[in-house]
């Protein structure tokens, strides 16, 4: 575990000492790498909010351990993410050379890593907003609520309803998710 | 029913042999394993999207967010400000005589070396080398400097010591010496980690490696007390 874990763990404990740390130590950098680059201070805070809630929910549920230093992890995650921000927009005037970028032999493990759960994230999300407006709201309800039996109140049925339900709402999306193509591209990596 | 025995599993609903029974079919059935990761996957996102701790997180995040690019916004206009000032002023010398006009543009190492008096000796306290050294610093004679610094005991060489040891062999261009001593104060002195990047900024701008010079002015913490100094420098860099 590198010594900077602790703006992970600052993230994760929603630790507003750690959070400006970060802001005032790391994100003048990529605020700086955006702006010069096709960029506007409003993307550069966009990138920044968009990673920093990536970092904090690949910690939520996957127990992520930073193994390199955190300016360089940050700073190529967010780099990575306006490089793809401009080429769906298909800008062609980038300034640097990105195509170093998308070479995996000299970018840290932890960024990988991370990469991949950005991409299971958003995965995730996108099949969320397709199981229908019953299952969104049952599973909103399963998850927000401290019991299953508050659950069957708020929705005037009985607990062995809303707890059938919630499982065949979850099978839903994970079907869903198994029989997307982007899940087939990342079980190949 | 599948997906109701996998919910049962994982809210801890079923009997230790219902446990051991399914475990053994997903230990041997890799359709179903890959199946139940999925499912678990789903529950830890979903836990994680509908937890009020996310919500805080996010408007926090968002406000913290806010307030940093509101200052920086406001410190880019005062520098626009500054710039524009500044041109009006060298045009009115252009006018009056470009032959006057012959500096060198890019910011000097010179134009920063004003260091801060070194006062780390305490009261009573009879190390030599430390007075010694001290004195040297804060009159300016940093080859001596360096030689006394080398010869205080590592028992006390505090940060505060080892940081001014870092300026004199920075200005006796001893550049990798400096930089190790520098980086070493980075990694492990909060106290004094923007000092420490500073000078790393200044001995990269003693070479002329304006870029480095800028990668460290970057890290630099907006709230410290060298911020306002490594905000000037970043400006004439650019």
């Amino acid at each position: 575990m590198h010594e900077d874990q602790k703006y992970i763990e600052g993230l994760v404990t929603n630790n507003s000492g750690i959070i400006k740390q970060i802001y005032s130590r790391f994100v003048p950098k990529v605020t700086h790498f955006i702006v010069t680059n096709n960029g506007s201070t409003d993307d550069a805070e966009d990138v920044v909010q968009e990673v920093l809630i990536t970092l904090y929910n690949q910690s939520k549920t996957e127990s992520f351990v930073l193994t390199c230093p955190f300016d360089a992890y940050f700073f190529l995650l967010c780099k990575r993410k306006w490089l793809n921000v401009l080429k769906k927009k298909t800008i062609d005037k980038v300034t640097i050379d990105h195509e170093n970028v998308y070479k995996d032999d000299s970018i840290p493990v932890s960024v990988l890593e991370t990469d991949l759960f950005s991409q299971k994230d958003a995965l995730f999300h996108e099949m969320l907003g397709k199981i229908g407006d019953s299952c969104k709201e049952l599973l909103l309800l399963s998850f927000s609520l401290s019991s299953m039996e508050e659950v069957a109140v708020k929705l005037q049925t009985t607990y062995a309803y809303v707890r059938k339900r919630k499982s065949i709402c979850i099978g839903k999306l994970t079907e869903l998710i198994q029989s997307s193509n982007l899940y087939k591209q990342l079980k190949s990596k | 029913m599948l997906y109701q025995e996998f919910d049962a599993y994982l809210t801890g609903d079923m009997n230790p042999d219902q446990v051991k029974e399914l475990e053994s079919r997903l230990e041997q059935d890799k359709v179903l394993q890959e199946q139940f990761e999925i499912y678990q996957f789903a529950v830890r996102n979903l836990e994680n999207t509908y937890d009020p701790k996310t919500a805080a997180f996010k408007a926090n995040l968002e406000a913290i967010s806010k307030a940093h690019f509101a200052q920086n916004t406001q410190k880019g206009k005062l520098i626009t400000l500054n710039r524009w000032m500044v041109s009006i002023a060298a045009s009115v010398v252009l006018v009056f005589g470009l032959w006057y006009f012959l500096s060198d543009q890019a910011p000097q190492y010179s134009d920063f070396d004003d260091h801060e008096q070194a006062a780390f000796v305490e009261r009573g306290n009879a190390e030599v080398m430390l007075k010694e050294a001290q004195e040297a610093f804060n009159t300016k004679h940093y080859k001596d400097a360096v030689a006394f610094f080398e010869k205080i005991p590592t028992t006390s060489r505090t940060t505060e010591v080892t940081y001014f040891y870092a300026i004199s062999l920075l200005e006796t261009n001893q550049f990798s010496d400096a930089e190790k001593l520098l980086q070493s104060i980075v990694n492990l002195d909060v106290m004094y980690k923007d000092k420490a990047l500073w000078y790393l900024a200044l001995l990269q701008l003693k070479q002329h490696h304006l870029e480095s010079c800028r990668e460290y002015l970057y890290q630099i913490a907006t709230d410290s007390e060298v911020s306002e100094k490594a905000q000037t420098l970043l400006q004439e860099l650019e």
